[in-house]
């Protein structure tokens, strides 16, 4: 494929550019720094290869000068074709067309296989390449490159041996991996898992012997405890039968005992005890009657006793009569003499105060002996009339000076009677005298001053004149005078009556200052008192009769006190003649009933006598009836009846608890042995026993429910054991596993082998033919440096180049100088593209100017040699160097300005 | 003339796992397993069609190492069977159920012997109260027996035939370990009338009469190395008459293996045509049979090389034979291998003067064996330190050039397909 016209419609720096003129051969652009040879470089690449995305992180050249990216580029095939191949972006590196004279093609592949299926590595490495990667031997690294290099040199076509050695090394460590997951390794898993199972069922065998012994013995063991169960449980009805009857027997021990204690009685009557307890109740009754009667009799006696008969009381019987009808005037003269005594007491008081409230040095004689007449009454009226109407006169008179009195006041009340041409005299002075003082002052005249000071002080001293000497303007009354005279003198003659009055009061020695109507008063109080001495004369005889009738029955208390007790002369009169008709009434009742209890007595005597008759004769026949049973007094007749009783009631007990214990225990020997048992054993020892035993059987009984179940338990197991069939299953799996493991080996093996053999033929080979690249390379590299290197190595194994010069020293990539290192790049570019395009389409090679580290000598060879490489196939060479144009167009390069 | 008839067998591994198969179809492997349990099962029924006078049993009748009490448990049901019609049955341990590894819970039914491993002891044969034969025989007390027992045998008992129980190799015979050595002169000198011999897993009559040394074998094959029929012997003998042997065949399962050349064949489905009419030729031969196991090896220089040689390709034609085959009488498990190479001319590709010539030169120049032994030593990560190392066979000579040559041809087939291609 050869570049024909470059288009390009927006690309970096470039828009709408169209380089046209390339030949076949060496074409030289030429252009100064920058004028885009490594845009025109990516260009030409990436409209072959495609464009690369935001995501590739690298340079996108987006048009900068307008334009839309992309471009074409017209080409001619080796055989004779002309395509326009055209891209713009897109996905998977833009769209790319192909346009043929006849049809357009759309799609990479068919651009790919247009250019002989070179691979973009191949050509971003090996053909198209700028300055700087031409110093990167990583550039060549590349799988694809590295593996073109040996690859193409193998014989083997487009065979990778890179790519067989990997695929089969993959399918090894699929297979086998010493560490990590592989087939082989998860075949071996399954296996130790197989083989873990298998164990685990293995041990099934010694495990059913075991089982099997082992239910042996449960078995032996379940008949040893059946056994001793039922030894226990006999055991244990043994012992609970004698703790039933534990008492029973104990009981009927002690009874047959204390039956042989007791004394024979076989004389003793049979039911003498009846007999006997009659006589004795009978004698007892009779003895107990014998005791109520008597106590009875003294009862009697007693309540006899106990009477008292006053007998001296009652021999004053009439006089006891006579104080009794006395009764009734005794107590009325003591009730009333208080009231007679106070109405006489108060009478006396009334007296004394009527006199004393007529005159204080009166008394009851003077009293007795004052009396007025009915002239003295008239003479007395007549002072009172006169004293009356003269009163009345001297009234008068003062009733009249006083209204006048008042009437004169209330004109005094009405002011001064001061001339008022002398008030506006004095007044004018003074008014005079201020202005005179004001115009004096005002015109400080002084003698005007002192005029007016004095005519003001002149006013003055006359106002207080009139004022001190006010009443000098007053008149002389004279009605007042005239109706005093008259109020003297009838004042005269009232004073002249009384006198008088009081002369007719000192005769009748009376008090000179009462009235005339008092005078009559006292006449009327007088009349009063004497009644009232009257009647106290009256009180003072009833009194002395009520004082003589207590006086008699006061006598005859006297008499009768020492007969009687309670009676005080201190008592009242009524209280002691009750006190004495009481106990005289009561003597009388109780000699009465004296005499009636002493017939009583008389009787309960004689009744007594009769019992005690009948007592003596039942004792009689008692002490007989117990000397005929032989013993000695009733007490021992007792004592023997209670041993008979005893020996009935053990006897009884006895055959009771015999007949219980034999119906449990059984007749005879068995009968024998359990009493046997009891009499050695305490009932507490028993119960211990039994409840060592209960014990014992729970235990055995747990003992042997755990053994039935163990047994059932093992026999299932056993069951189970005997019917797992899971063995040979897991036996045949494990020998599926172990020979698949086995195939799987051998197929490993086999991939291994193919391994060994491959690399074994690969250093044969590196050995004995080295690659077509590397020996084609190793020409160009010997020309290049004047023979100076001869051989180029690749070892087989290292990504590394090593030269040989003709001393046979070796150096490599890192020992080399640049330029020497460039130039074996360049060798083993044009060596694999030698190589590459012995079985492809020959594509242009578009370069740097690669030159510029070359010394003159090797420069020139270069060019010599790339004119020889650019007899095969488009050489596209960019230069910024007048130097290297000319060099280029001396061979005959096609000059291209940009 | 009296008749001592009985069945002589041994051998019977029952419920070991059958070995060497590397696929397994799952309906198939119960019958598997279950093949030694019914060939002995088969040897029982016989016993009981055939009225036999007793069954002997000459060791081997389970693998101890597997320690199955099933195997066992399996083994009483059958003795059950014989006692219930009165078949006395006597047994000895061989080398592989030695007397340690039988269960000593286990109660026999009445009428098994089982001879004891510390001495030669006999038992006899009654019928109608009279003493028809009498059985010498000595166990094996653990595996390995070193000692010759053929010689502890001696007959004191002229009463009656002679028959000696024996679980042994006699004269060395290759395959089988060498426990209880003996030879041949040995037996013949004891003067008895049958030697019931067990051990080798093939029935062979070493002596025809006076006396009879006889193999039974083993009653199912349970490999595939062990070809030929399997079964036990019916076995009469006659006071002056000579004896009657009678092999019969109980194996269940029948173990075949077969080469299918595939080099005619242009596609994987003709390559499956082949296997199956093989296959079907296989089981006509074993019709008397439950089942067949059929291993296949496919061979023949063919273009189909590679892609029978990428993984899982054998596996696939393996699957679908068996699924095939599904439901077929007798029933059909296959196991496929290939031995196959590409259609490439070796002898032209090794004058080239590329990497395929000097491969194919180095495999063949190889006279030193050098290539051999790198290969052997690439494999040792497998073979002499990995974990799972002891479940692997090692490599014998002829299978390391196999390897080689397989190695070779895969290497070949890689390189020179890719490059056709």
């Amino acid at each position: 494929m050869q570049l024909r016209e470059i288009h390009i419609d927006g690309f970096g720096i470039f828009a709408n550019k169209r380089i046209k003129g390339l030949a076949p051969g060496i074409n030289i652009i030429y252009g100064k720094n920058e004028f885009g040879k490594t845009t025109l470089l990516e260009f030409i690449r990436r409209i072959l290869f495609g464009f690369p995305t935001k995501k590739d992180k690298t340079n996108l050249y987006l048009p900068v000068q307008g334009g839309s990216l992309g471009g074409s580029l017209k080409v001619l095939l080796q055989n004779g074709e002309n395509l326009v191949i055209s891209r713009v972006p897109g996905t998977h590196g833009g769209t790319v067309r192909i346009s043929t004279p006849g049809e357009v093609l759309q799609g990479q592949s068919v651009l790919n296989h247009l250019m002989g299926n070179a691979s973009k590595d191949i050509f971003r490495n090996v053909y198209a390449f700028t300055i700087d990667e031409l110093h990167d031997f990583n550039t060549l690294n590349g799988d694809e490159v590295k593996n073109h290099i040996y690859g193409a040199g193998l014989g083997l076509g487009n065979v990778s041996l890179k790519e067989i050695e990997k695929e089969i090394e993959t399918y090894c460590t699929q297979i086998f991996r010493p560490r990590g997951s592989s087939q082989m390794g998860e075949l071996l898993e399954k296996i130790k898992i197989n083989e873990q199972e298998i164990l685990l069922i293995q041990k099934n065998l010694p495990l059913f012997d075991e089982l099997q012994e082992k239910l042996g013995r449960m078995l032996n063991q379940k008949l040893t405890v059946l056994n001793s169960l039922e030894d226990r449980e006999s055991g244990k009805r043994t012992l609970e039968t004698q703790v039933r009857l534990y008492e029973d027997t104990i009981h009927f021990l002690e009874a047959q005992n204390k039956l042989e204690t007791l004394a024979d009685l076989s004389q003793f009557p049979e039911n003498g005890l009846k007999t006997f307890e009659s006589l004795k109740q009978e004698e007892k009754n009779l003895a107990l009657r014998i005791e109520e009667e008597q106590s009875a009799l003294q009862a009697l006696k007693n309540n006899r006793d106990a009477l008292i008969v006053n007998h001296d009381l009652l021999r004053h019987e009439e006089s006891i009569h006579r104080l009794q009808q006395s009764t009734q005037s005794v107590s009325s003269a003591l009730k009333d003499s208080d009231r007679v005594q106070n109405e006489r007491e108060d009478l006396d008081f009334h007296i004394a105060g009527e006199i004393k409230s007529i005159d204080r040095g009166w008394n009851e004689e003077t009293v007795m002996a004052f009396e007025l007449t009915e002239s003295e009454n008239a003479l007395v009226d007549g002072f009172y009339d006169s004293f009356e109407s003269l009163r009345k006169d001297r009234d008068l008179y003062q009733d009249r000076l006083e209204s006048h009195r008042r009437l004169a006041a209330e004109k005094m009340s009405e002011g001064w009677n001061i001339p008022n041409w002398l008030k506006m005299f004095h007044y004018g002075l003074t008014a005079i005298g201020v202005l005179g003082i004001i115009l004096g002052g005002y015109l400080m005249n002084i003698p005007l001053l002192m005029v007016a000071i004095l005519l003001m002080a002149g006013g003055i001293f006359l106002f207080k004149k009139i004022f001190k000497e006010k009443n000098s303007f007053a008149k002389e009354d004279l009605v007042e005078k005239n109706l005093a005279c008259q109020r003297e003198q009838k004042e005269k003659e009232w004073n002249d009556k009384f006198d008088e009055w009081r002369e007719w009061l000192k005769e009748r020695k009376l008090d000179p200052s009462i009235a005339p109507i008092t005078a009559k008063n006292i006449a009327k109080t007088a009349l009063q008192v004497k009644a009232t001495i009257a009647q106290r004369a009256r009180l003072d005889e009833r009194i002395q009769q009520m004082e003589t009738t207590c006086q008699e029955a006061r006598e005859r208390i006297c008499s009768l006190e020492p007969l009687v007790k309670n009676v005080s002369l201190n008592n009242d009169l009524p209280a002691n003649i009750e006190i004495i008709c009481q106990a005289f009434d009561e003597s009388k009742a109780n000699r009465d009933r004296s005499n009636h209890l002493e017939n009583q007595y008389q009787d309960q005597a004689g009744k007594l006598a009769r019992l005690e008759n009948q007592l003596e004769n039942i004792s009689n026949d008692l002490a007989q009836f117990i000397r005929s049973s032989g013993a000695k007094d009733s007490l021992d007749f007792l004592h023997k009846q209670s041993i008979l009783e005893d020996q009935n009631f053990l006897k009884e007990k006895i055959a009771q608890k015999r007949e219980i214990i034999q119906s449990n225990v059984g007749l005879g020997l068995h009968f024998d042995k359990f009493i046997k048992a009891i009499q050695t054993a305490p009932l507490e020892e028993i119960k211990q026993k039994l409840s060592r035993l209960r014990v014992e059987l729970e235990e055995l009984h747990s003992d042997r429910e755990q053994l039935l179940q163990d047994i059932g338990e093992t026999r299932n197991e056993i069951e189970k054991l005997s019917s797992n069939n899971e063995l040979i299953a897991k036996q045949t799996q494990l020998e599926f596993l172990k020979q698949q493991l086995q195939s799987l080996a051998r197929e490993w093996a086999t991939y291994k082998g193919a391994l060994v053999l491959l690399d074994a033929a690969k250093q044969k080979f590196e050995k004995t033919r080295q690659p077509g690249v590397i020996r084609s390379a190793e020409n160009l590299f010997s020309q290049i440096t004047g023979g100076n290197y001869h051989r180029i190595i690749k070892p087989i194994d290292q990504d590394d180049l090593l030269i040989e010069n003709d001393r046979h020293e070796r150096k490599g990539v890192l020992e080399m100088s640049r330029g020497t290192r460039q130039q074996l790049y360049l060798a083993m570019r044009f060596g694999l593209i030698n190589e590459y395009e012995t079985h492809a389409e020959p594509l242009p090679a578009v370069m740097d100017d690669v030159f510029v580290n070359f010394d003159d000598e090797r420069d020139e060879r270069i060019i010599k040699i790339l004119s020889q490489f650019s007899k095969k196939r488009q050489v596209i060479v960019f230069t910024c160097h007048q130097r290297s144009l000319e060099a280029y167009k001396n061979i005959g390069a096609t000059p291209i300005t940009v | 003339m009296t008749a001592f008839r009985f069945i002589h067998c041994s051998d019977l591994h029952i419920d070991s796992p059958f070995k060497g198969l590397a696929s397994q179809v799952p309906s198939l492997t119960e019958r598997l397993r279950e093949s030694t349990f019914q060939a002995f099962h088969k040897i029982v029924k016989l016993a009981l069609e055939e009225k036999v006078d007793a069954v002997l049993i000459a060791g081997d009748i389970f693998d101890g190492a597997d320690r199955s009490l099933q195997a066992q448990l399996k083994f009483r049901r059958g003795l059950q069977e014989l006692s219930q019609e009165g078949i006395p049955s006597f047994i000895v341990h061989g080398n592989h159920d030695p007397s340690n590894s039988w269960s000593h819970t286990l109660d026999w039914p009445e009428g098994t012997t089982i001879f004891p491993g510390n001495k030669v002891e006999r038992f006899p044969v009654m019928r109608g109260g009279k003493t028809l034969a009498w059985i010498y025989g000595i166990s094996y007390p653990q595996k390995e027996v070193n000692e010759n027992l053929a010689l502890k045998f001696n007959k004191d008992q002229t009463q009656g035939f002679a028959v000696g129980l024996l679980h042994a190799n006699v004269g060395q015979q290759p395959g089988h370990d060498n426990y209880a050595p003996c030879s041949l002169q040995d037996l013949i000198s004891r003067d008895f009338d049958y030697w019931a011999l067990g051990h080798i897993h093939e029935f062979k009559i070493l002596r025809e009469d006076n006396p009879c040394i006889v193999y039974s074998g083993n009653s199912q094959a349970r490999h595939l190395k062990e070809t030929g029929p399997k079964g036990c012997c019916l076995v009469t003998l006659n006071s002056g008459a000579p004896a009657n042997i009678r092999f019969v065949a109980t194996d269940v399962v029948s173990y075949r293996s077969a080469k299918v050349d595939v080099s005619g064949n242009s596609s994987i489905n003709e390559v499956l045509l082949a296997i199956q009419s093989q296959v079907e030729e296989l089981a006509k031969e074993s019709l008397t049979h439950e089942g067949l196991v059929a291993r296949l090896v496919l061979t023949g220089r063919t273009a189909l090389h590679n892609e029978l040689q990428s993984p899982g390709t054998a596996k696939a034609l393996e699957e679908e034979t068996n699924t095939f085959f599904e439901g077929h009488s007798p029933w059909v498990l296959v196991d496929l291998s290939t031995q196959t190479s590409g259609t490439y001319d070796i002898d032209s590709l090794k004058e080239g003067k590329d990497f395929i010539a000097d491969l194919i030169n180095l495999c063949e120049d190889d006279q030193d064996k050098q290539l051999e032994r790198k290969i052997q030593e690439t494999m040792k990560p497998v073979f002499k330190s990995w974990a799972g190392r002891k479940y692997l066979d090692t490599f014998s000579a002829e299978e390391i050039q196999a390897v080689t040559l397989k190695a070779r041809n895969l290497a070949l087939g890689q390189l020179v397909n890719r490059e056709n291609s």
